[in-house]
């Protein structure tokens, strides 16, 4: 039932495409009226016989499909009811409509995945003994419709319907001798078979074809079916190696009668030029002689007749006349490509060789215009500029400006050259157009990522203060670079960060992720440890992800010793460690927080809950002890430093032979140095070897662990170390080696956030805060979000503060300002 | 004569259903198998069995090309009128013939059809050639090219699945002039 309703809305629609005029139009319509009643009547009945509905969709197809002016109408209704006919076919195989309207339907729909199962419905429905003419006709030109590109199952399909065909052919032949259409499709499968043989057996197939031919026409005179069958026999003949001067012969005499009577078509006439060409005999005087014929069939219809008559007119090697045709040819029709073509072509030979253009100028903007791509593609860089060149002497640089973005650059070929697109940015700038010149550096950047553009573009909408998001999108992987191009970016985005309007959208986005979150209410967040000092342990909200307007992939905060559990300092949480506490947000002080927007507290430190209780943080600083060997009999590798400001002396220890790394420092006198060592002379760090042990005696009761080096260090290492014990050279180059990576995120591990040389955090925020809440972490955006997280999170930036003293609170401080303490 | 603003136009109920030309009937065949709407229609004047004049306004009927067949549903059964003019011309290389089956005997199909007819012309005019047809009850019009006038004589009776079809043509066995 839904099938007919939509058969019926496909009528409809097939009546609104038909042509308002005509007989066939007209009677189409009124027999499409009456059968939607009929399915309006069918609809209106239990269990409907829908047998004469179907039969009068094919008629209607077939019937419209027969008719030139209702072709296109008629084939969209095939579509839509294709199946339907198939299935009718299958239904009532003696409904012979049915089979009719696909043969002449599918014949021009062959990509259709039913094409296989069509032929074959056809194919057995010529079997039937009530077929006529017209239906075994229509299988002839259906299976001569599959192409050599088609599927398997549709040539398999095809080659077992030639049988039935043939013998359908052969029963007519028989039953209508008189009949005029069966010699021709007789004519059609000789056709058919010589395409599927090769050599003496394809020119028996087309002599057979010839003799039918002939046969035809002495008996029913020439017809225009006839002749066409003629030419595609010449055409193949020539193809496959028939002899040259009779194939030569058979055309032009093919020509001479047709142009005789006015029966011949432009297209049949190119064909048969093609095959005199083929045979390698159209001379001057052929060609002279044959465009003679067709120039008084022209008329005022010459736009028609352009490719016979050009192909004629350059084989008589009439140059003039050859190029005044296409002139003419673009003029009638400015979309002629096969016009504009010849012409550019001629141009560009005469720009080579130094000439002028011979063309006038409305010639030559039609044909810039209509040239084909694959002409232009062929175009050197030498050709594109001096055509470009030759565009605005003659149209100006808007006009040159217009075809290079909008013809050169659409190219698949010319826009994958940056120096045209560059030629283009030129010329657009200089005509002082910015909406033009926006256009086009945003396609610059989208087809080949031109830095040039880039720049381009965020300059001219941080200058407007538009789309500032976007200048900032375009920036962002300049500034991850290095070169001139990278340092205006970089003071593009300076300019673009202080902008008010940028600032405030992204405050707002801040503040609307976290009222969904619940930032600012007594919710408890998961942190996670991701760095920590002896004043606190930074920490980030990892179960969320940030919007683009933090700095961070995920939002942070800082944890202060004083607000830890009693016993537990910063430096006994390890990096993954994870907390609890409800979390607060701020705007960020412009003053103090360069580019940042907001900054995040632990809004109530009593909240704090620690995944591991003291007792197994305890422990697990007992068996970290033990892996490094504080407190046994043996040596451990150290490397001793003198600390910044307070000059003091103090050693990383580490395990024999690498890898663990205590958690804190141990105390190094001067005097335990090795003898010769002075203090000044330990730079970033001397590997040195000597026992440690905890001091209890020196700790207080904020429950940090104190070690010191008890006896002498030596120079030397002991049995079961070696030379390389104890940090790697990169740790030795400090400051220098963590810069070369990269700044933000791009830290490898504990060893290097404890480096000598880590970042100092400014300690105003403390004040600020009145010392009651752990110190936020500024927002700004960064580039770097992939890094940041895991193990690389805060190696190199404002993630590894110097140690600072236990009472010290760090205040919010940017990356910016962190990299100016770590210069200082 | 027309009633002005209106164009006279005739339905014709053709074979049995002859006397089926109630108003209601005519009214509902306009609407679905032409569009034409009951406000649209004027003075319904019977003039002879089965064929009343029909007002149509003049804007409507313009939009009318005629011939027409109108099939609708009367009761549970189909039904078919036809719309015309008296001055419809013939049509060129169709015919249209009306076949009637005794009561009771179902309808044949299209496949049916077209081989009995294609067979009674001997061979010389194939099933696929067969047009639209349209239903009444016991009844239908059937499009047929011309060729079929000089390969039959009507009326004629086909066999098809052991029912007797009596075929005719539209305009009682001679083309319409």
């Amino acid at each position: 039932m839904a099938n007919l309703v939509a058969t019926r809305e496909a009528l409809q629609r097939f009546v609104a495409e038909l042509p308002p005029a005509g007989l066939t139009s007209d009677r189409l319509r009124r027999t499409s009226d009456a059968t939607r009643a009929l399915i309006e009547q069918s609809l209106s009945i239990a269990h409907p016989d829908t047998g004469w509905i179907d039969h009068n969709l094919a008629v209607l197809v077939a019937a419209g499909l027969a008719d030139e002016a209702t072709a296109e109408a008629s084939q969209s209704l095939f579509l839509g009811v294709r199946r339907r006919l198939g299935e009718a076919l299958e239904r009532d195989p003696d409904d012979l409509a049915a089979a009719m309207a696909l043969a002449l339907g599918a014949a021009a729909a062959t990509d259709d995945e039913r094409m296989a199962a069509d032929i074959a419905l056809v194919g057995a429905a010529v079997g039937r003994p009530q077929a006529g003419p017209g239906l075994v006709g229509a299988a002839v030109r259906l299976i001569l419709a599959v192409g050599r590109d088609a599927s398997e199952a549709v040539s398999a399909a095809a080659a077992a319907a030639v049988a039935p065909i043939q013998a359908a052919v052969d029963g007519l032949s028989l039953r209508l001798s008189a009949h005029p259409d069966t010699a021709l499709d007789r004519a059609r499968l000789e056709l058919l078979a010589a395409r599927s043989v090769e050599g003496d057996a394809r020119q028996d197939k087309l002599d057979r074809m010839h003799a039918t031919l002939a046969d035809h026409e002495a008996r029913f005179g020439p017809t225009a079916e006839a002749r066409e069958l003629r030419g595609e026999l010449l055409g193949m003949r020539a193809r496959s190696g028939g002899a040259p001067s009779d194939v030569r012969r058979d055309a032009i005499a093919l020509f001479e009668a047709q142009a005789a009577d006015r029966s011949l078509t432009p297209d049949q006439a190119d064909r048969l030029i093609r095959t005199v060409e083929r045979t390698g005999k159209l001379d001057r005087d052929t060609a002279g002689h044959l465009s003679g014929l067709i120039e008084a069939l022209v008329g005022r219809d010459e736009r028609r007749w352009h490719r016979p008559l050009a192909r004629l007119l350059r084989e008589a090697g009439d140059e003039a006349a050859f190029l005044t045709l296409q002139e003419r040819a673009l003029r009638e029709d400015p979309d002629n490509g096969e016009a504009a073509r010849v012409i550019v072509e001629r141009l560009v030979r005469n720009l080579r060789a130094g000439l002028a253009s011979p063309f006038d100028s409305d010639i030559l903007d039609r044909a810039l215009s209509a040239a084909p791509q694959q002409t232009l593609a062929r175009w050197s860089a030498d050709d594109v500029a001096a055509i470009v060149g030759l565009a605005t002497h003659t149209f100006g640089a808007r006009r040159a400006a217009h075809f290079v973005s909008e013809r050169l650059l659409q190219n698949r070929e010319l826009k994958k050259r940056d120096g045209l697109w560059a030629r283009a940015l030129d010329l657009w700038t200089e005509l002082d157009d910015e909406d033009g010149l926006l256009e086009l550096a945003r396609r610059a950047v989208k087809e080949r990522n031109l830095a040039r553009a880039r720049l381009l573009v965020a300059e001219r909408l941080l200058a407007r203060g538009e789309r500032l998001d976007e200048a900032d999108e375009l920036l962002r992987p300049l500034c991850d670079a290095r070169g001139p191009e990278a340092a205006q970016a970089h003071k593009l985005r300076d300019r673009l960060a202080a902008h008010p309007a940028l600032r405030a959208g992204r405050r707002d986005a801040l503040m609307a992720f976290e009222e969904r979150i619940g930032v600012g209410t007594d919710k408890r967040f998961t942190l996670r440890v991701i760095h920590t000092t002896p004043a606190y342990a930074l920490v980030e909200l990892g179960e969320l992800s940030a919007p683009d307007a933090y700095e961070h992939k995920h939002l942070r905060t800082v944890v202060r010793a004083q607000d830890l559990p009693r016993g537990v300092s910063p430096l006994h949480l390890r990096r993954g460690d994870t907390l609890e506490a409800p979390l607060r947000g701020q705007d960020a002080d412009p003053e103090r927080d360069k580019g940042g927007i907001r900054v995040y507290w632990v809004s109530d430190p009593a909240a704090i809950r620690l995944q591991r209780s003291p007792e197994e943080i305890a422990q697990r600083l007992d068996q970290e002890e033990a892996r490094v060997g504080v407190g046994g009999e043996g040596p451990a590798a150290l490397k001793v430093a003198r600390e910044g400001r307070s000059g003091a002396l103090t050693a990383r220890v580490f395990a024999p032979g690498g890898g663990a790394e205590l958690g804190e420092r141990a105390r190094v006198e001067a005097s335990q140095l090795p003898e010769g060592t002075a203090p000044e002379q330990l730079g970033k760090g001397k590997r040195f070897w000597g026992r440690v042990v905890r001091r209890a005696d020196l700790e207080g009761s904020d429950g940090v662990r104190v070690y010191a080096v008890e006896g002498p260090l030596t120079a030397t290492p002991p049995p079961g170390f070696e030379a390389g014990d104890g940090g790697s050279g990169r740790e030795e180059g400090g400051k220098r080696g963590r810069r070369r990576r990269g700044g933000r995120g791009g830290g490898s591990g504990d060893s290097a956030e404890r480096g000598e040389d880590a970042e100092r955090p400014t300690d105003a925020g403390a004040s600020a805060e009145g010392g009651s809440e752990a110190a936020p972490v500024a927002s700004q955006p960064n580039e770097a979000r992939s890094g940041d997280g895991g193990a690389g999170d805060g190696g190199g930036g404002e993630a590894a503060p110097e140690r600072t003293k236990p009472d010290q609170t760090p205040a919010p401080t940017s990356p910016a300002q962190g990299d100016a303490n770590e210069e200082a | 004569m027309s009633t002005p603003g209106f164009e006279t136009l005739l339905v014709e109920a053709p074979g049995a259903g002859a006397g089926l030309l109630a108003p209601g009937s005519i009214l509902r065949a306009l609407a679905l198998g032409a569009g034409v709407r009951a406000e649209e229609v004027g003075l319904l004047i019977p003039v002879g069995r089965g064929r009343v004049a029909v007002d149509v306004g003049v804007q409507r009927a313009a939009g009318l090309s005629t011939p027409r067949l109108l099939p609708f549903t009367e009761g549970a059964s189909p039904a078919l009128l036809v719309l015309r003019r008296e001055d419809d011309p013939a049509e060129e290389d169709r015919v249209w013939l009306e076949l009637r089956w005794p009561a009771g005997t179902p309808r044949p199909g299209p496949g049916a059809l077209g081989a009995a007819l294609s067979a009674a012309t001997g061979g010389s005019i194939g099933a696929e050639a067969i047009g639209a047809s349209f239903c009444g009850d016991g009844w239908m019009q059937l499009e047929v090219p011309e060729r079929f006038l000089l390969a039959l004589e009507f009326p004629l009776e086909l066999s098809i699945r052991g029912a007797t079809v009596t075929a005719t043509t539209a305009t009682g066995g001679k083309k319409k002039p």
